[in-house]
């Protein structure tokens, strides 16, 4: 039998571990108490759309014109090689310089015998994953739309079967071709499908934003931060610039004083579709002034303020996702901060040497 | 248990009552068809119901069967009938990547 001290102690003792027990759960839920409010107010920062904005692992080639380092080399050479116009004085890469992020800086592209275009030179950037080429999307590949600045009469303005006598009369080229395309003659198609591949391969590295989105809260600053939560939200500028590329490869009229009927001219019956172009990406935006298919605005901060009045000119074609968006300047800032984010540092960009 | 498979046999009823024959429904979501592929008889309609938050603009220029909805608020549903066989491409103006195919029979 035990004694009363013996039932005392054992009493005793129970207590203090139900105790122990009571103040270990206590701690406990303090401790993810805790956790949660620092979850909600301070550290880290809501990313909405997250998965929507992972960046893709492969770039997507087609299997009608795979991949190799060879067809790679051969793409970049005659990129950036200025025999492929009329005058041999301009290249694919006179208007997309990849020192301006694959554009030209300039409001409206130059081209044959210095005479300006319509319309401002669009960057290369990431078209891998684009789904119709040029302003008005008048291209339905990069196969398809390789060959038309090299033709067209105000660009580089060369005869496309003059261009593969010219390039198969240069030895080097033949060499190039030859393992680039085994089997496969110098033809219009072939330096299309090099040019294409090569533009494939032209994909903006990874930016601060790209770095907070996976994670690292401190890799935008907090301006950014809440700019990108505008961004998705009151801006609203995700229903058209989303997906990684911050684009939806749509058609718009956003509203600007541009005669240029744009998409409108391949869809005439469409009546959204008048005065429509593409949505750019805007990755490396920063480094792409002047901006719009016209270059009509100099800067970012003018491109939010249009968009913050709801566009320019207000017809039946203009979308209706363009209205006020009632921004505050300390928004348009924000806005701005995250804009800039999305720009990455990426390497030098080799210039080949051109065969002779 | 009885009970609960009488509740789902008299939903579907209810579903199928609702639906007239001869007429599917397809909606936009995420910029998104939600069937990329249909086949359907002559005379046969589809109701293009836009579930997005944004405005889609359905049409096809595929002969024999050409139609525009023009620019279509999200909620908004039409029903469009097909009345020649064949492929019809769907598209929306907007959003390009968004395409969907319907063979009449």
């Amino acid at each position: 039998m035990k004694t009363l001290a013996q039932h005392n102690s054992k009493s005793r003792f129970l207590k203090s571990c139900a105790a122990l027990v009571v103040i270990a759960l206590f701690a406990i839920g303090l401790f993810f108490k805790q956790s949660t409010v620092a979850a909600n107010t301070g550290k880290t920062e809501p990313r909405h759309n997250a998965e929507k904005y992972q960046r893709p692992r492969d770039i997507p080639y087609p299997k009608e014109n795979f991949y190799s380092s060879e067809r790679e080399l051969l793409g970049r050479t005659l990129f950036f090689d200025p025999r492929l116009s009329g005058s041999n004085w301009i290249s694919c890469a006179s208007c997309h310089n990849p020192g301006f992020s694959w554009g030209d800086g300039l409001s409206k592209g130059i081209g044959h015998g210095m005479k300006e275009l319509g319309r401002r030179t669009p960057t290369i950037l990431n078209l891998a994953w684009a789904e119709l080429l040029f302003w008005d999307g008048r291209a339905s590949s990069l196969e398809e739309q390789a060959l038309g600045p090299i033709a067209s009469a105000g660009e580089m303005n060369m005869n496309l079967d003059q261009m593969v006598g010219k390039i198969s009369s240069i030895s080097g080229y033949q060499e190039l071709f030859k393992r680039a395309y085994p089997g496969e003659s110098i033809s219009k198609e072939t330096v299309a499908k090099a040019i294409a591949l090569f533009e494939r391969g032209v994909v903006s590295g990874k930016s601060p934003f790209d770095d907070w989105i996976g994670g690292n809260d401190q890799a935008m600053s907090a301006e950014a931060r809440r700019g990108y939560a505008l961004f998705n939200e009151k801006a609203d500028c995700v229903k058209c610039h989303n997906t990684w590329r911050f684009t939806d490869d749509g058609f718009h009229d956003i509203g600007l004083t541009s005669p240029d009927n744009g998409r409108g001219n391949i869809l005439k019956e469409i009546e959204v579709m008048q005065h429509a172009f593409k949505t750019p990406t805007l990755r490396n935006v920063d480094r792409r002034a002047p901006y719009m298919h016209d270059g009509s605005l100099g800067t970012l901060e003018q491109v939010i303020e249009f968009y913050n009045k709801g566009g320019a000119v207000k017809r039946q074609s203009v979308s209706p996702e363009i209205k006020p968006l009632n921004l505050t300047d300390q928004e348009k800032h924000d806005l701005l901060a995250f804009l800039r984010a999305l720009t990455s540092v990426d390497k030098p960009v080799e210039v080949p040497s051109l065969p002779r | 248990m009885v009970r609960a498979v009488s509740l789902i046999f008299f939903a579907c009823f209810v579903a199928a009552a609702a639906a007239p024959m001869g007429q599917q429904t397809v909606t936009q979501k995420n910029k998104a068809f939600s069937a990329e592929q249909i086949t359907i008889k002559k005379g046969d309609s589809i109701v293009f119901k836009n579930d997005d938050d944004v405005t889609h603009n359905v049409f096809s220029n595929s002969k024999g069967n050409e139609f525009n909805l023009k620019a279509q608020a999200p909620g908004a549903e039409v029903p469009i009938a097909f009345k020649s066989e064949g492929v019809v491409e769907i598209r929306c103006a907007f959003h390009p990547k968004m395409k969907m195919t319907v063979t009449v029979k």
